[in-house]
């Protein structure tokens, strides 16, 4: 492997301790992501999936191995440096959506800006725009409560584009969608990728990991091709 | 922006906060009215005491003004030792007895005698200090006769003051505030020679009064005066107030309890609706921190929540505060025998400032903690436990 993936994983593991009993969620896996790269884990409930994309992400520390983005080893890195890295090179979308339910689409879209420094105006015009991508320039007032749950995911996409990350990760994006409704997300993903975003995702909906190019199945904490 | 969600959160949650405030106001009305109570008096004793430049007592040895019956014999002699005491600018001697005074109708009063030219214990609203066979009266006294400037009234003692109920008429030359007056008091001067004369003790006072030069050291002078002249005590009026304070660490005591119960419950329930404010945003946390938001950012937007709460709660506390502690003011101050200038409830700013700022360190800490706490919670296994 070579600094030229956005993100590459080396021999991780993850193990939890539950009481005396160690639980190990990931095994030794070794993985990396493309520049423009659209790869889905499949497998079942408690395979490890999650786990693994929250590895990748920088949310969580392994406790062996090494996450490396970019040239970057996350090992090397402050909690402060992490949350920072995730801030402006990472975008997360989660399959309950977790908008912040007292602020409206555009603001919801602001807030990761926001936490970036950049100027009111400036947020304003970028999720003006980053809500017309996802087919909500309409509803960019209105508070999640008052949008679908395809709409409140799509916002959700928006927010985790807003810094402009160099790789998005979707833990069971449709998960909370009907067929409709994901189908519509799906595409979104899609057209993000073809623009040249790397995507990875974690799913169980065959119609997500079927777009996907590169699909690995997680099971027990080990990726199989 | 994280600000504006925790504003909105609070208006979304309006019973909650209504709830919330109203508590915490009580709380903060209580701290403050302990705040006046624990300061007020030894503030407005203070003051009392040295609203006139008189700030050392001479009484009889184990005696304080107004304590007990006893007298200083020969005061004249005493009152020229201590004014050749350096630092003395002049020593008030009074007498108190208490007389019957005849007008339209009688009543019982207390009759201070002073020297006019040299007194520390009455300001005149109106006319001047009495001469001889004049008096100054208190408004409770005119109003209570019936009197006015130029009336004579007669002063008399009591029956159980001496056999002889010698009695003496003076003409009303003016109308007085007497400074340790209680309310309702009815109260007159006269001239202290006319005073020993009618009550037969000559050369007495019941208490001297120093007076001292501008940058003299009261406490000194106090201390020269008990050395030099055991039969008498000198207090200066921070020794007073000492001693009052002594006397009053009741209310100290019970100021300090209650006013920590009070800080204890705005506390508890600003950092129980925090904690509940935190918790129910536990999942949404976690995700924030996920996208990149800082413990920090996220931390300080649960501040302003605690300070919105913490901020409405000051105010209509201290509003609050300030209503009781004056209707409370109003019940105290008709405690027998208390000079009517004691206040009990003294709203000052340095009360009003320590409430407001003790309330608002609780509202920050309340929401820090908890939202430290859960922001540094790890938010992978937070993630796993929120989504399905």
């Amino acid at each position: 492997m070579t600094s030229e993936h956005v993100v590459e994983g080396i021999d991780l593991h993850r193990d939890y301790r539950l009481g005396s009993v160690v639980i190990s969620a990931i095994r030794g896996v070794t993985i990396s992501v493309d520049p423009g790269a659209f790869l889905a884990f499949t497998g079942p409930s408690g395979s490890g999936k999650s786990t693994l994309l929250h590895l990748l992400g920088g949310i969580d520390v392994p406790t062996s191995g090494v996450v490396r983005f970019g040239k970057t080893d996350l090992a090397t890195l402050g909690e402060r440096d992490r949350s920072r890295l995730r801030l402006l090179n990472v975008g997360f979308v989660f399959q309950r959506f977790h908008l912040l339910p007292m602020l409206s689409a555009s603001e919801n879209v602001e807030l990761p800006m926001s936490e970036a420094g950049v100027p009111r105006a400036e947020r304003r015009d970028r999720a003006a725009a980053l809500l017309e991508r996802v087919g909500l320039a309409d509803r960019r007032l209105h508070r999640p409560g008052e949008l679908s749950g395809g709409q409140q995911q799509r916002v959700a996409v928006a927010r985790a584009i807003a810094n402009a990350p160099t790789v998005l990760f979707a833990d069971e994006p449709t998960g909370e969608l009907d067929r409709r409704t994901s189908e519509s997300l799906v595409s979104l993903l899609a057209d993000l990728n073809a623009d040249g975003m790397s995507l990875v995702v974690a799913t169980h909906d065959p119609g997500l990991a079927e777009v996907a190019p590169r699909r690995l199945e997680v099971v027990d904490g080990r990726v199989r091709p | 922006m994280l600000a504006r969600t925790s504003l909105r959160e609070l208006w979304h949650h309006r019973v909650r906060t209504a709830l919330a405030v109203s508590g915490v106001a009580v709380a903060t009305a209580l701290l403050l009215d302990m705040l006046m109570l624990g300061g007020g008096i030894e503030s407005s004793f203070t003051q009392l005491l040295s609203s006139r430049d008189y700030v050392v007592r001479v009484t009889p040895a184990g005696t304080l003004p107004f304590d007990s019956e006893a007298t200083i014999p020969a005061f004249s002699a005493l009152a020229d030792s201590i004014a050749d005491l350096p630092g003395v600018a002049g020593v008030a001697p009074v007498l108190a007895a208490n007389l019957e005074v005849r007008g339209r109708e009688r009543r019982n009063a207390l009759v201070l005698g002073v020297d006019p030219a040299e007194q520390g214990v009455l300001s005149l609203l109106e006319g001047r200090l009495p001469g001889e066979g004049e008096s100054a009266v208190s408004e409770d006294l005119a109003g209570a006769l019936g009197l006015a400037m130029g009336d004579r009234v007669t002063i008399a003692l009591t029956a159980s003051l001496g056999v002889d109920r010698r009695s003496r008429e003076m003409e009303i030359v003016g109308i007085a505030r007497f400074l340790y007056g209680a309310r309702g008091e009815l109260t007159m001067a006269v001239p202290i020679e006319e005073l020993r004369s009618l009550t037969d003790r000559p050369d007495e006072a019941a208490f001297g009064m120093v007076r001292i030069a501008g940058s003299a050291d009261a406490e000194r002078i106090a201390a020269e005066i008990a050395a030099n002249l055991p039969r008498v005590d000198a207090t200066s009026v921070t020794g007073l107030v000492d001693q009052a304070q002594a006397r009053l660490s009741y209310f100290r005591q019970l100021a300090f309890i209650l006013g920590s119960v009070a800080l204890l419950v705005a506390a508890l329930l600003v950092g129980t609706i925090m904690t509940v404010s935190v918790n129910e945003r536990y999942g949404a946390i976690a995700a924030m921190r996920a996208i990149g938001i800082s413990r920090r950012s996220l931390v300080r937007g649960f501040i302003v929540e605690g300070l919105g709460v913490a901020l409405l709660a000051a105010t209509l506390g201290i509003a609050l505060g300030v209503a009781t502690g004056a209707y409370l003011e109003r019940v105290l101050s008709d405690f027998p025998g208390l000079p009517a200038a004691i206040r009990f409830f003294v709203l000052d700013a340095r009360s009003v400032a320590a409430t407001a700022l003790t309330v608002l360190v609780i509202g920050v800490l309340a929401a820090a903690v908890p939202a430290w706490h859960v922001c540094g919670k790890n938010i992978s296994t937070t993630l796993h436990r929120e989504e399905p």
